[in-house]
């Protein structure tokens, strides 16, 4: 990936939204949508960029064409770093990379018949020909499957299958050597989306055009693109070709994705490893690995040694505690309920008439942690810790599972590695000094490594 | 930054220059366009834009100097306070320049002699009619064509229009062919043709006129609407008031569209400070009352057609702008604008191709609320004798009939009819047009 | 046709059409029959403008009418023909026996008032209880469906969820009254995959739990495959094919369902289905698929669309196709399905370039 070939590269990408507030304005945070990508795109390459909403991705694509002025890094054209662009250059370069949006309804502006919609680039590119320019939109119109006479026409009056090859044709018209199609597909209906994919193949192979995808669907990734970028929280957690990406991805968040997609075989049903909860606040993001809240396989801190799911139910608990949400109420009511006879009359059960031992047991039992963990050291902190819980010390039993429990994921970023030339990853299960320090975390690599 | 050949279709080996010249079918292809030879050719405006630059700067040189010599050079409220000043600005510089001469004040150019004012701003705004209005459709027919098919289902709208070209064809045809209806003694109170009235009413010379006997005159063709109680011609007079009310309600609607229209469109384009700083003028305009400004330059400097279209085409904008300023915050965010700012559109073109023609709702409904409302404001102020007095307009010619309602009923009646009826036409004919330029109101073909 | 043992819902012959200005019937939906069971889930998939969302409509008559009616057909819950009742009889069905939810999570919640006053209407609407009880009701529904902390968010303003949680939130109101039956309206078609994973886990979970019905309308197959029991494929408004969605999966029998399975992104086919739906004012002789149809051969063009017929002797799972009638050989469309696959594409990347102009027609 040298850097003097590449059509298309970028470097520490940023995009910061300031948040001001108050009577002067004064910034007060960011929202850091892009925080630092770097990829390049060769010619006639496609590359996908996929993620969930509020990933940053679309953020990615408009301030990566500078259509938003990104707040840092370097964007190099052909060489030319287009941040240093002036007006004209600008303007020049707009020629050489065009967009394609999502919604095919929002994209076209409903006062505009789509033959001048399709010239607006020529014409805005200083194309003056008229006559001419009439058969070069007639000819991109029939290109993509529709007719010339449909130039007079309004956008209303075509599906949306049909305004995102309108759309195509758009960008096609000043002859672009990069485009950017954000979501694509996503707003049509699955039969739909197959043909304008193949539709922006057949031009990609036609023009040595280099496409930048971006998707939340890694069905559609997979459909066109030679190479993907998995972005979460305004970071590239993965990047590697497609066929190697789908196959043995690294880093757990696209194992997550890939889990998620529905297939098409009623036999295996259940969606896989299922993320819970949404991205975070990308004004807030978490520390260390930014997935760590939602990963689900956090790493154990250094000499404990738990199964994967008795981990991760620890870590829920000591999330739990830290944000003082365990009710020890209901947990005794359930737990009397479960008990049966024994406490009379269930509406009455308050959590400190219940024995310390017994309340214990219970909220092992809410969190799904068995009586004794397979750590003796774990099962000491924990003990100790439900011991101040329960007898109304929240703070001291955060404290004391924060100390024991933190994890390397949430105290370290991620350093992003080479696992090939093309495959990178920022994941600390990746990382030899990391993990694999002693037997038991090698065993837990292994265990996760392993296809289930 | 030229392509390398190899970014051509490997299929067509054609140099592109060359396709480019031969024209033809290979011209139609996107790939064939030789973008350095058209960076390289500098881009000039068309001829048609050419002239109406051309026409547009030659109005503002002689509506300027009008004014400046006018109110600055020459006998004004403003060119009393200049003091010192005054004595060195002499109106009689005028004459020396070539063509021009002075008349009682006013510089009179060749052919078109003196212009009032009013006049100028009257001229500019049928001007920009044709150049913005008429003659796109008139190169578009196709367009047109279907526009058409899409207004003319409104059957109470092409009513409408066709009354109201009728009376601004009427008006601005007659005003010109006929001098304005002047008192005459003694020729009041002829009621209009075919209706009778006592002949007490009727003056000595109207008697004569009209067609009386037994103590009953009834009106003849000579003054088919009758006279006023001054015995001026209400026929006359309803033709001039034609003229007035439709200069009156187009020019000040004009003025104020335009400047609404600019003001919501850059500040909404830009935001920002330019959005605060123009928005907050509007807020301090919109504390000033349009009525007491003018009733104030009335008393101060006496009343004219041009200073009531200034105060209304130039004071009264602020609630449109903001009509349209919110609903192009909406549009701002559409995925069109940016795909438009993508394509490397300059500001101006995104404003005038994507923002304008998407807030045409808001501005078709404020003209059409705008324009019948300011030829009303302007019935009612003739009618309490706050008008120009030198125009006659229907206010004039209905306030001279409301002590005699009883029995010259036809003085009021006549002026008031034709005033209903121009107003309702622009109410109709407004929301007719902000269906026909729609294309996703439904029912087109 | 299929078993009716123990029914909740039956859509029998099925007609909804819209009259258009000029006087002519949109055939939106154009006989269609099938079943829901109690506890068990029916999908109905097909491309925009197959009818699937008319079709679900239909069954709480929620489409425009008019211009839209149902000039035949009937549609029976739990014995009652819901095409007879009056006005108000069907209020109380709407959001009590049947609730829907639709695809669009934004739209479906006024932006102005609190979710949890949104949810308190909707257990007050057809629930006689205080204010308090329905509140109490408002956190319970909201902890069901996943949604953290139920009880401080229950004064948070729509806009304060995200996509999957205002979703969550839709779901709750539905869940308000209990319904025998939920109609599902692509509920996860603006969501991301993640999100869409959860909302489908979270609708199957609260389904187990109630023992309720599903109605779900999709343009996906893998969302079918994920949730469904039955599966029916929907074109043009009619019925395409019907049958156990293991049947349907295992042995695709119509050439259309083919198709669309052909068309899921990872299974190769950057295909599509050539041409455009057909005029719905005026539907073609034969079946509603001939056109498109790599099997078509001359009768699949004459006469009405053709009968369901059963697929390898199997009563549940039919389809309507010539090939499948008794004296013809299904195995033109079945057998081999390589065979089927490569016939399929190679019509497709030769037509593909010149998709018809009849495309044009789909939206006048």
């Amino acid at each position: 990936m040298s850097s003097s070939t590449s059509l298309f590269e970028v470097r520490n990408l940023e995009k910061h939204y300031p948040i001001n507030r108050g009577l002067f304005n004064t910034e007060v945070g960011r929202v850091r949508a892009v925080d630092g990508i770097s990829f390049s795109v060769e010619r006639g390459e496609t590359i996908g960029i996929v993620g969930e909403s509020g990933c940053g991705k679309s953020t990615a694509a408009t301030s990566m064409i500078r259509l938003e002025e990104p707040t840092a890094g370097e964007i190099d054209f052909r060489g030319e770093d287009i941040t240093e662009y002036d007006e004209k250059e600008l303007r020049r370069f707009r020629r050489e990379v065009q967009m394609i949006f999502q919604d095919p309804d929002s994209s076209f502006n409903p006062r505009m018949n789509i033959g001048n919609a399709v010239a607006e680039p020529l014409i805005v590119q200083g194309f003056d020909d008229e006559q001419r320019r009439r058969a070069i939109v007639g000819d991109l119109l029939e290109r993509v499957g529709l007719s010339a006479d449909d130039m007079n026409r309004f956008p209303h009056e075509f599906s949306g299958g049909q305004k995102q090859r309108i759309a195509l044709a758009r960008a096609l018209a000043v002859n672009p050597s990069l485009l950017v199609a954000d979501e694509p597909v996503s707003a049509l209906d699955v039969s739909i989306q197959s043909e304008v994919l193949r539709l922006i193949d057949r031009f990609q192979d036609e023009l040595g055009l280099a496409v930048v995808v971006i998707s939340h669907d890694l069905g559609v990734v997979q459909e066109i693109c030679d190479r993907v970028a998995v972005m979460y929280l305004g970071e590239f957690v993965e990047v590697g070709p497609t066929e190697e990406l789908f196959t043995d991805p690294q880093h757990p968040y696209t194992r997550a994705l890939l889990s998620a997609i529905p297939t098409p075989d009623p036999t295996e049903r259940g969606l896989g490893v299922e993320l819970t909860g949404d991205v975070p606040e990308p004004s807030d993001p978490p520390s260390g690995c930014r997935f760590h809240t939602r990963c689900p396989e956090v790493i154990p801190p250094e000499g404990i040694d738990l199964a994967q799911d008795t981990w991760r139910s620890v870590l829920h608990l000591r999330k739990q505690v830290i944000a003082d949400q365990v009710d020890l109420e209901s947990i005794a009511e359930v737990g009397a309920i479960e008990a049966g006879d024994e406490f009379g009359s269930m509406d009455e059960v308050e959590a400190e008439d219940i024995d310390n031992d017994r309340l214990i047991g219970w909220v092992r039992q809410e969190y799904e942690l068995p009586n004794q963990l397979g750590d003796t050291s774990a099962e000491q902190t924990l003990s100790q810790a439900l011991e101040e819980l329960v007898s109304g010390q929240q703070e001291a039993a955060a404290e004391t599972l924060t100390e024991r429990f933190e994890t390397v994921c949430e105290r370290q970023d991620p350093e992003t590695r080479s696992l090939s030339p093309d495959h990178r990853v920022a994941c600390h299960l990746t990382d030899d000094s990391v993990v694999g320090s002693t037997d038991s975390e090698n065993e837990y690599r292994r265990q996760l490594s392993s296809p289930e | 930054m030229s392509r390398e050949s190899s970014d051509q279709s490997a299929a067509d080996p054609a140099d592109s220059s060359t396709a480019a010249a031969d024209g033809g079918v290979a011209d139609a292809r996107f790939e064939d366009v030789d973008w350095d030879r058209i960076d390289s050719v500098n881009r000039g405006r068309s001829l048609k834009s050419r002239i109406w630059l051309t026409i547009v700067s030659i109005w503002a040189t002689a509506f300027g100097g009008t004014l400046f010599v006018r109110y600055v050079m020459g006998d004004s409220i403003l060119s009393e306070r200049l003091g010192p000043l005054q004595d060195a600005l002499d109106p009689t510089v005028v004459e020396a320049i070539p063509l021009l001469s002075l008349n009682d004040g006013w510089v009179s150019f060749p052919v078109v002699g003196v212009v009032e004012l009013h006049n100028w701003l009257w001229w500019i705004t049928l001007a920009g009619f044709v150049y913005y209005g008429a003659l796109p459709l008139y190169e578009n027919p196709r367009m047109t064509r279907y526009y058409w098919r899409r207004f003319r289902k409104n059957k109470a709208a092409v009513i409408s229009g066709l009354f109201l070209v009728v009376i601004f064809l009427i008006g601005f045809v007659g005003s010109r062919v006929t001098s304005q209806p002047e008192p005459e003694a003694g020729l009041d109170g002829i009621p209009p043709v075919g209706i009778s009235t006592e002949s007490y009413n009727v003056g000595p010379a109207g008697q004569k006129v009209a067609d009386c006997a037994g103590g009953v005159c009834t009106g003849t063709w000579e003054y088919p609407f009758g006279t006023t109680t001054s015995g001026e011609d209400i026929f006359l007079g309803v033709i001039h008031g034609m003229e007035i009310s439709m200069m009156v309600g187009l020019t000040a609607t004009a003025a104020s569209l335009v400047i609404a229209a600019g003001i919501a469109l850059v500040s909404v384009y830009y935001g920002g400070w330019i959005d605060e700083i123009a928005f907050r003028w509007v807020d301090i305009q919109l504390t000033f009352p349009a009525f007491f400004l003018y009733l104030l330059l009335v008393y101060s400097i006496g009343g004219s057609m041009f200073i009531l279209i200034l105060i209304f085409g130039f004071i009264e904008w602020g609630g449109g702008a903001r009509l349209m300023r919110s609903e192009a915050l909406q549009r701002r965010e559409e995925p069109y604008i940016t795909a438009s700012k993508a394509a490397g559109a300059n500001p101006l073109w995104t404003m005038r191709k994507h923002l304008l023609p998407n807030i045409s709702n808001t501005i078709i409904t404020y003209a059409s609320l705008s324009i019948p409302s300011i030829i009303l404001a302007e019935a009612a102020l003739s009618f309490l004798g706050l008008g120009d007095p030198t125009m006659v307009s229907w206010g004039q010619l209905i306030a001279d009939g409301r002590d005699n309602l009883a029995n010259l009923w036809w003085i009021s009646t006549i002026p008031g009819i034709f005033l209903f009826l121009t107003v309702l036409s622009f109410n109709f004919l407004g929301d007719a047009l902000r269906d026909a330029i729609d294309p996703r109101h439904e029912g087109a073909e | 046709m299929s078993v009716h043992t123990d029914t909740l819902l039956d859509v029998e012959d099925l007609h909804v059409y819209f009259r258009t200005d000029t006087g002519e019937n949109v055939r939106a939906v154009d006989g269609v029959s099938f079943q829901v069971q109690p506890g068990k889930t029916t999908a109905i998939v097909g491309e925009s403008g197959s009818g699937k969302t008319v079709t679900s409509e239909a069954i709480t008559q929620l489409f425009p009418s008019p211009p839209g009616y149902i000039p035949e057909g009937s549609v029976t819950l739990d014995g009652q023909d819901l095409t007879e009742i009056s006005d108000d009889e069907m209020r109380s069905v709407r959001g009590g026996k049947i609730s829907h939810i639709f695809q669009n999570p934004q739209g479906a919640l006024n932006p102005v008032y609190t979710v949890g006053w949104q949810i308190r209407e909707a257990v007050m609407l057809h629930q006689d209880v205080s204010k308090t009880e329905a509140n109490e009701r408002a956190v319970e529904l909201m902890t069901q469906v996943g949604i953290p902390e139920a009880s401080t968010r229950l004064d948070d303003y729509p806009h304060e969820f995200s996509g999957g949680q205002k979703q969550r939130v839709i779901i709750a109101m539905a869940l308000a009254c209990e319904p025998d039956l939920l109609i599902a309206d692509e509920p996860t078609t603006a969501l991301d995959v993640t999100i869409q994973a959860q909302i489908l886990n979270l609708l199957k979970e609260l389904q187990e739990e109630r023992d309720m019905a599903m109605l779900f309308i999709t343009h996906d197959l893998g969302v079918v495959a994920e949730v469904a029991d039955r599966v029916v494929v929907m074109y043009a408004g009619k019925v395409m094919e019907r049958g156990p969605v293991m049947d349907v999966f295992q042995t695709p029998a119509h050439p259309y369902t083919r198709a669309l399975l052909e068309c899921l992104p990872g299974e190769g086919g950057l295909g599509g289905i050539p041409g455009q739906l057909p005029e719905p004012t005026d539907p073609p002789d034969g079946c509603r698929f001939a056109d498109r149809c790599p099997h078509a051969v001359e009768m699949c063009t004459e006469g009405g669309q053709p009968d369901l017929y059963d697929v390898r002797n199997t009563e549940a799972h039919t389809a309507s196709c010539v090939h499948f009638a008794p004296t013809m050989d299904p195995g033109v469309v079945l057998d081999g399905s390589e065979r089927v696959a490569t016939d399929g594409r190679g019509r497709t990347s030769t037509d593909a370039g010149q998709p018809s102009d009849d495309e044009e027609a789909e939206h006048r």
